[in-house]
């Protein structure tokens, strides 16, 4: 196998292929840096373009647009707290507020240098460990994934948040939002007062925008200042490369985040959104000042950065192998791959090795270049728009989460169910209910529900389908941990400082 | 001590709020089969009884003087100044179409915001609506709402 992994590689390099990486990355990155634009939209509006060209050179920049999207998302999360991509929106919870401290281009910084790791690792993983990583996906069914969705919930309710109650009830919220739309599984219409257009579920976008960035742009004209002078003149837009020593204390957070979004991508349907949370999650949970976190801790910006990334090549691993696609992103390559005569699945190994092992090689060259053309576009161009003045970047972003919104499904309706989720975000953040949970509740809600209920299908009804299997007790264990730690602790130190005279 | 009496406390209006966005709910989650109605039961019957928690602390320390309440707003007029702004450009689209609206809406916004250079905000508003129509029309073909003169 290794040896037409080596094979693969002289094609890559041809520059035409090299090109092809390149173009790919710099749309990418643009592409995901417009909120509104997606890499799985770029990719599809790319593929009938590709017919008349070699496979590697359409593959080349398919990859470079999923890598560079992964990473542009972050640029709007940092500088204006607008996730580009639903997998940027744990970026935004440390690099926006370092951008409001002055530190927008270091957060970008950290962002591209993490975004590229997180790249290839992975890329890195997909070439080596493709075939047997495609077995362990095999361990996780129904009822273990449902338990990996109530894990990454109650991880993040009881460690996000500083008031539980609020953390419970941001999540509940959040959950319950997931439910809207018709069941998949009886077809019964949830909370739909008979509007068509909910048929389908409350796309995350517009709840994204609407919780994330309506409530900043109000508060950018709330307040009456002409420019936002603190941070324009504090923005560090200094080279990457003398940036890049200071960041090497990050090592734990950037294997730890790359483990599990390589991990979080090979299993299919959760994607980038949930590795990045799992990921920020656990880094906090392992830091020493976790009250720092939220507030503009820069590991949290690898964190999510490193994990949204490590998940691109890991969820062509399913996809690869046996032609599942786990995210709608490895669906649409999917469809690239068979244009041109590719036929996912084992055999593709052996039919075609020089174009998928190529194609993985691509993963690696898109990830490396991301440090190099991400660097410095993000951190002295897009950076600069923290320079304009407070009334205008309100009215920019009020347009942009109007074509975020609309371009979804061109529909007017989800402008005015996005105007909705703004007020409630507003005073949300006003009574200080955590946002985070309300993201998480809707990205797992519906999954976890879908999982569960197929569980106890196929366990004819019987509750202990949940807890029958070593895979589900481990992840019920790690629920269990990361639940009650927080409360111990708690206790523990009370107990100190009762002792204590 | 004047401002305790006179004004509810937020998170008590929040859950009053909640409760009863959470009964109508549920009066409709009744009528869904037993497991589809799961899941939406569980999160608003959570929702009821976080929210009953919420206004008995609230209560309490509302009871206490020193306790600081949260201001919701900043700026009233202008958030509702703002709120007015976002409405008026929603239905300014359906009605005119997207880019005219944009290109009425980021100067008029500004200037009313307090940012009152004509030269800038002039650039500002060509470059931005420019990209735009250059990067969803021209090259990804988006559409957005139509314009008024090209229905």
């Amino acid at each position: 196998m290794y040896g037409a992994l080596l094979d693969a590689l002289p094609e890559v390099l041809g520059w035409a292929n090299l090109l092809a990486v390149v173009v790919g990355v710099l749309s990418g990155i643009c592409v995901g840096a417009l909120p509104g634009l997606s890499a799985t939209m770029a990719i599809s509006v790319l593929i009938p373009f590709t017919f008349g060209m070699s496979p590697l050179v359409a593959l080349g920049m398919m990859a470079g647009i999923y890598n560079g999207a992964m990473y542009g998302g972050s640029i709007p999360a940092v500088l204006l707290r607008i996730p580009g991509t639903p997998a940027a929106v744990a970026t935004s919870f440390d690099g926006y507020p370092m951008a409001q401290k002055g530190r927008g281009g270091y957060a970008l910084q950290v962002a591209v240098v993490s975004s590229a790791l997180g790249g290839i690792a992975s890329a890195i993983v997909l070439m080596l460990l493709a075939p047997p990583l495609a077995k362990v996906t095999l361990l996780f069914g129904p009822a273990e994934i449902f338990w990996v969705a109530v894990f990454g919930m109650s991880s993040i309710v009881f460690l996000l948040s500083g008031d539980i109650v609020k953390g419970l009830m941001s999540a509940a919220f959040g959950v319950f939002v997931s439910l809207i739309g018709a069941d998949t599984i009886s077809g019964y219409d949830r909370f739909t007062f008979g509007r068509l257009e909910l048929l389908d579920g409350i796309n995350i976008i517009v709840l994204l925008v609407g919780l994330y960035a309506l409530p900043p742009a109000v508060g950018l004209l709330e307040e009456p200042k002409d420019i936002d002078a603190s941070n324009a003149t504090r923005l560090s837009t200094g080279s990457i490369w003398s940036a890049i020593p200071g960041m090497l204390g990050y090592w734990k957070t950037w294997l730890r985040s790359a483990i599990i979004g390589i991990f979080v991508g090979i299993l299919p349907g959760a994607g980038g959104s949930m590795a990045a949370f799992l990921s920020w999650n656990e880094a906090r949970r392992a830091s020493s000042n976790p009250d720092e976190w939220g507030h503009g801790e820069p590991e949290g910006v690898a964190a999510a950065e490193t994990a949204n990334n490590a998940d691109t090549a890991s969820a062509m691993i399913p996809a690869l192998t046996l032609g599942i696609p786990g995210t709608a992103v490895a669906a649409v390559m999917l469809g690239g791959l068979l244009i041109h005569g590719l036929q996912p699945g084992p055999m593709l190994f052996r039919s075609n090795p020089e174009i998928v092992f190529g194609f993985m090689w691509q993963f690696l060259f898109a990830a490396i270049l991301l440090i190099f053309l991400g660097g410095s576009i993000a951190t002295n161009s897009f950076a600069q728009v923290l320079r304009l003045p407070r009334p205008i970047l309100g009215a920019i972003i009020i347009a942009l989460v109007f074509i975020g919104v609309y371009s979804i499904n061109g529909r007017m309706f989800d402008v005015y169910l996005t105007l909705g989720f703004g007020v409630i975000g507003y005073f949300m953040e006003k009574l200080k209910f955590p946002l985070p949970p309300v993201v998480l509740g809707l990205i797992l809600g519906k999954f976890a529900e879908e999982n569960l209920r197929l569980a106890l299908r196929i366990g004819r009804g019987d509750w202990s389908v949940l807890w029958s299997s070593t895979t589900s007790l481990i992840i019920i264990g790690l629920t269990l941990v990361v639940v009650l730690m927080p409360i111990l602790r708690q206790q523990v130190a009370k107990r100190r400082a009762a002792r204590q005279p | 001590m004047k401002h305790h009496l006179t004004r509810p406390h937020p998170d008590l209006i929040a859950g009053v709020v909640v409760i009863l966005a959470s009964v109508l709910l549920m009066l409709r989650a009744g009528t869904m089969p037993a497991m589809t109605a799961l899941l939406p039961f569980a999160m608003l019957g959570a929702l009821i009884v976080l929210s009953l928690v919420m206004i008995v602390r609230a209560l309490m320390r509302d009871a206490d003087p020193e306790t600081a309440r949260p201001d919701v707003f900043d700026s009233r007029n202008r958030f509702f100044g703002v709120c007015a702004a976002i409405g008026l450009y929603v239905a300014a689209v359906a009605l005119i179409g997207f880019y005219t609206s944009t290109a009425i809406m980021i100067p008029a916004v500004s200037w009313a915001f307090g940012f009152r250079k004509p030269v800038p905000l002039a650039l500002a508003t060509a470059i931005f609506v420019g990209g735009i129509a250059l990067i969803f029309h021209v090259l990804m073909g988006q559409d957005l709402p139509a314009e008024f003169f090209a229905r």
